[in-house]
């Protein structure tokens, strides 16, 4: 058992801005944009959603961990591009999982939609022609399947479990493991999650419930240029970008790295976790406010130890705003430099927490706050000290912040090891 | 971080919904006749090319039978686990005698309910809806239906518990790893209670055809007596078992620190007194008797028990050749001689197999089977040697009267995930 914060080894990400993390953060860095025309189906006349933040430029079959049967039995894109940040971020804290390490090795990488990509391709399979589906086809559906790749491509042994908590999903996963490392049940947890829910039926979803930016005309600001459609904090803000994305982060407890040399960092310093029992959709001010409270608390810190802001803001009308109220609330005047990665990557669902997690934990390390794009200001949602430019600020302690649907609430408190 | 804390963690209430009925009285009274809740599927037309048409479904359950659900909560939840669940839970803490407020557990209280398949049954009605009536008809419930932590967040807005939620998804373990996530959690004292289970309603075409395809679930055949009566398509530890029969199933257990339930006057049912956890890291359907055996083997330490000092055994006994097959090697592994002196049970030869949910169910049956002094049947069974040997003792087909303090509950998922957990009997 632990009493000091886990500590993580390395990590890496897979976004719309880039293929890895070094291309994601470079872009993210100049301030690009991940968010262009939405390509991954034919769009039918009057498909109301148009933008989405893509991935590209991943070859998976180049990769050697698969092998062309693996990525056909495999076909939703959660398992393969799961399996691979992981294997990269690994590669990155410099952990080889021999047999003992594996069973000491827990698994909680997960994904909010899953590969129901391939729920939906059977079925209309089925409908159109009677063929039986895939004997792969649930096994690719089975929301946990992911966190089981992983295991298998691993060989980790320890416990494992999806932390499936919608946009809170990869946060979660740290949470989580924290506690399993806490409780002395593993030494290393592989942690982080991947979304890919770029699928025709789900994002007509996102556009009927009013969740996700539709184009409105050539009054808008995207109109002609997609990469103007996410963003947060502003007065014409109207919808998430939805996009794609994995990130994979490795968690140990500070015993193990220690024990072993090794190089953390970030330490997870705290987390809060509340539901709001409110709405199902709707954001709720009070819990969102516990959570961040809790995190901060769990730290061992105060409000103004916090150095920056890694907001959820997923640039929704009413999100963006009770966010806002609650960081008011929660620090009042002295609020710390806020950035919303989402105005550059759009909201990549269960792994926009872990991705968010990630380039916080790079900023840690380099001293920068990354902007938040695309940003015309609206007094109804005042941010103090929004970064809208890449800022160079040392900084010990990052606010990450996830509020999911269902009322489903994770932040997350990381602290720089560097300086 | 919270430094370590250790506090006793007790089942308070529970309920459910199985194939033999809505409610616990249902359940059990028919099950301690031994009866099946297995049958032919009505849940969709049966097609030609559907052979798996043996299912376990819910024979009575009517969301509109509780008052805080309307109709219009039936059309908008389509997906029939959030309803399934935030109906449950109220009965759960009804059961436990507990009552959430503002001021009092409402934010010391989460809720985790893991699912397989989730809202699959919402995914296909919204694919009809595109192919026919286009994007724009496509319903706004559809994306809450399908968020897996959808049903704790309803089931939240009925009881005002505002701890952590989130859905573990562990497939068919999934409720094991929900008592051992919220277990953990207040054992540190993250939270003071939670509502945990499992929810499953996978009777869909694709998901049925594609348990078919996989040669995973039972397939009718002329002259098998599970096809000459349905009930009888379940049969774990039979000579002749030919895969698991897919079944509906909801269970919400309650569970808190009993320092909590002293301070409320609650009596516990049961105690939370060992989990184990761990990964193939093998195969993604095919059991790992390597790491199934350590997972029984955690949860042993955790609950600093030996052996011989498990009084039963609730199975995972799916009913296929391997998952049979593997669960008996490994727990002569495990027992050693003292197996023959350890009766086992499978109940899903009644209940057939409720994926995400089955762990929830079984750990209910598994609590009230030791207040009640009686180990429910493996029914369907016939002696089969050859597996069992002499040293296996399977409550074959009728209930046991048998006084027992401690249970283990097995649970073994696809993509290699096991959760076993201990309880022992209050008081």
């Amino acid at each position: 058992m632990s009493s000091r914060p886990p500590v993580i080894l390395g990590y890496e990400a897979i976004t719309g801005l880039g293929g890895n993390l070094e291309e994601t953060w470079n872009r993210a860095v100049e301030g690009g944009s991940g968010v262009r025309e939405l390509t991954r189906f034919p769009l039918r006349e009057k498909f109301p959603v148009t933008v989405a933040g893509e991935v590209h430029g991943v070859d998976l079959a180049a990769e050697e961990i698969f092998t062309a049967k693996e990525l056909k039995n495999w076909a939703s894109p959660v398992i393969p591009f799961g399996m691979l940040a992981v294997q990269r971020a690994l590669a990155h804290a410099g952990l080889e999982l021999t047999p003992e390490l594996a069973s000491r090795t827990a698994t909680t990488f997960s994904s909010a939609v899953g590969g129901l990509d391939q729920f939906i391709a059977a079925d209309r399979e089925l409908v159109a022609s009677s063929r039986l589906p895939r004997p792969f086809a649930n096994p690719n559906a089975c929301i946990n399947m992911v966190t089981g790749k992983v295991s298998i491509l691993t060989g980790a042994t320890g416990p494992i479990l999806s932390t499936v908590g919608a946009c809170a999903t990869g946060s979660l996963s740290l949470a989580y493991g924290a506690m399993l490392l806490d409780r002395g049940l593993a030494d290393v947890v592989l942690c982080g999650a991947v979304d890919f829910s770029l699928v025709e039926v789900i994002v007509a979803g996102f556009a009927t419930m009013g969740g996700c930016f539709k184009p409105k005309g050539e009054g808008d600001r995207a109109a002609g240029d997609p990469t103007r459609a996410s963003r947060p904090f502003s007065d014409d803000r109207r919808g998430f970008v939805v996009s794609e994305g994995a990130a994979a982060l490795i968690l140990c407890s500070r015993e193990f790295c220690d024990a072993h040399g090794l190089t953390p960092r970030a330490e997870l310093a705290g987390f809060g976790m509340t539901s709001d029992a409110h709405h199902f959709v709707a954001p709720h001010g009070p819990t969102i406010t516990a959570a961040m409270r809790q995190a901060v608390a769990a730290a061992g810190l105060q409000p103004e130890d916090i150095g920056a802001i890694n907001a959820h803001a997923a640039s929704t009308k009413a999100g963006d705003r009770v966010e806002v109220e609650a960081l008011r609330e929660v620090f009042g005047e002295r609020t710390p430099v806020v950035t919303a990665n989402k105005s550059q990557l759009g909201h990549a669902m269960g792994a926009a927490s872990a991705i968010e997690a990630v380039l916080a934990i790079v900023g840690l390390e380099r001293g920068v706050v990354l902007p938040t794009i695309n940003h015309q200001p609206d007094p109804d949602c005042a941010v103090p000290d929004l970064a809208t430019e890449t800022r160079r600020l040392a900084h010990e302690h990052v606010l990450s912040n996830a509020f999911g649907f269902g009322g489903c609430n994770c932040c997350l408190v990381l602290r720089g090891v560097s300086a | 971080m919270r430094s370590p804390q250790n506090r006793r963690v007790v089942v308070l209430g529970h309920a459910l919904s199985t194939a033999l009925g809505h409610g616990f009285e249902q359940t059990w009274s028919r099950a301690v006749r031994g009866e099946s809740g297995t049958g032919w599927l009505t849940r969709f037309e049966i097609p030609d090319w559907l052979d798996s048409r043996v299912v376990a479904e819910i024979p009575d359950y009517d969301p509109l039978g509780y008052e805080f659900i309307t109709a219009k909560d039936e059309a908008s939840w389509n997906a029939r686990y959030v309803l399934s669940v935030a109906a449950l839970s109220q009965d759960a803490l009804a059961h436990a005698g507990l009552e959430l407020t503002e001021e009092d557990l409402g934010p010391r209280t989460g809720h985790l309910v893991g699912s397989a398949l989730n809202g699959l049954d919402s995914y296909g009605i919204a694919c009809e809806t595109l192919d026919r009536r286009g994007p724009n008809r496509v319903s706004p419930y559809l994306l809450p239906n399908v968020c897996a932590n959808m049903p704790s967040g309803i089931a939240g807005m009925q009881i005002k518990n505002t701890g952590p939620v989130f859905s573990p998804g562990g497939a068919c373990a999934s409720a094991n790893h929900c008592l051992t996530v919220g277990s953990r959690l207040i054992q540190i004292g993250e939270a003071d209670v939670f509502l945990v289970g499992g929810v499953d309603f996978p009777i869909l075409p694709p998901i049925v055809a594609g348990f078919q395809n996989m040669n995973a679930t039972y397939k009718a055949r002329e002259g098998d007596r599970g096809t000459d009566d349905p009930r009888q398509a379940s049969r774990p530890f039979s000579p002749d078992p030919r895969g698991f029969v897919l079944a509906e199933g909801s269970a919400i257990l309650v569970i808190a620190a009993l320092d909590v339930a002293e301070a409320h006057g609650l009596t516990p049912l049961a105690e939370v007194i060992g989990c184990g956890m761990t990964s193939d890291a093998h195969h993604f359907t095919k059991p790992n008797p390597t790491t199934v055996i350590r997972c029984i083997g955690l949860a042993l330490d955790d609950a600093g028990l030996k052996p011989s000092e498990i009084d039963t055994v609730n199975c995972h006994g799916t009913s296929t050749k391997i998952g049979d097959r593997t669960e008996i090697a490994v727990l002569r592994e495990v027992f050693g001689p003292e197996l023959k002196n350890t009766p086992i049970t499978s109940n899903k030869s009644m209940l057939g197999h409720s994926l995400g949910a089955t762990a929830g169910v079984e750990a209910i049956l598994a609590i009230e089977g030791m207040r009640r002094d009686t180990i429910l049947p493996t029914i369907n069974h016939r002696p089969n040697p050859d597996l069992l040997g002499g040293d296996v003792d399977v409550v074959a087909n009728e209930a046991r009267p048998a006084a027992h303090q401690t249970v283990l509950s097995n649970a073994f998922g696809f993509g290699g995930t096991n959760c076993c957990v201990i309880f022992r009997k209050w008081g």
